[in-house]
């Protein structure tokens, strides 16, 4: 599964640190997430969606692989 | 899962007693005053079995092993200053990749170990589990910081 996490920070100038404050988690998880290391949970996928005003799928897309 | 201020009170615990822990296993080290009497369920010296009866017994063993436990648990379930769901996955990956290792040594060590040895390998096996766990997780949360620094 990718990501445009980063992508939509940058539009709204946020950093990672400000982003995981704002949805409860540590800026590691968002870091981990922005690099594919970690798959968020549902709750979490919808928290950062809801932060960057967008649906779940316009933010994360399955890969082939998944 | 526990507080995070257990965490610091269990590496408190833990140091201490898993060195004098290491200590015992290889001197074989025992306290002269914690010669007791404790009640036992079940006692036997490899000889006839004993069911609920006072012995005399050192407990300098009992102890160490007690407190290694309390130390190891209290570390690795105590939640971290930033928990979150990525920080329980890892732990539950540790604690996964440990009970694999120790399923693996418990394997080899019962395949080729006999007598005597065979015996110190399970006190070892007795809190390897957990101690592989804590390690685990401990090295997983170090790297984590690091990279999340290097951004």
């Amino acid at each position: 599964m990718k990501n445009s996490i980063r992508v939509e920070r940058a539009i709204k100038r946020i950093t990672q640190e400000q982003l995981a404050q704002k949805i409860g988690v540590s800026r590691q998880t968002i870091n981990a997430i922005e690099q594919g290391k970690y798959v968020p949970s549902t709750v979490l996928s919808l928290k950062i969606a809801r932060e960057f005003d967008k649906r779940v799928e316009d933010i994360f897309e399955l890969e082939d692989d998944d | 899962m526990l507080p995070h201020k257990f965490m610091r009170f269990g590496w408190i615990v833990l140091v201490p007693s898993l060195l004098l822990g290491i200590w015992y296993f290889i001197s074989d080290y025992e306290i002269e005053a914690l010669n007791v009497k404790v009640f036992a369920l079940l006692n036997d010296d490899f000889g006839p079995k004993d069911f609920f009866a006072v012995i005399g017994n050192n407990v300098t063993d009992e102890i160490l092993i007690l407190l290694i436990t309390l130390g190891l648990v209290l570390v690795g379930f105590s939640r971290t200053k930033t928990e979150d769901e990525y920080i329980n996955r890892v732990r539950l990956e540790s604690l996964v990749w440990a009970t694999y290792v120790n399923v693996a040594v418990l394997v080899f060590s019962t395949l080729f170990i006999y007598g005597g040895s065979y015996f110190s390998v399970m006190v070892v096996l007795l809190l390897s589990q957990l101690l592989l766990f804590v390690a685990k997780f401990q090295i997983a949360l170090y790297k984590i910081r690091r990279q999340g620094n290097e951004e």
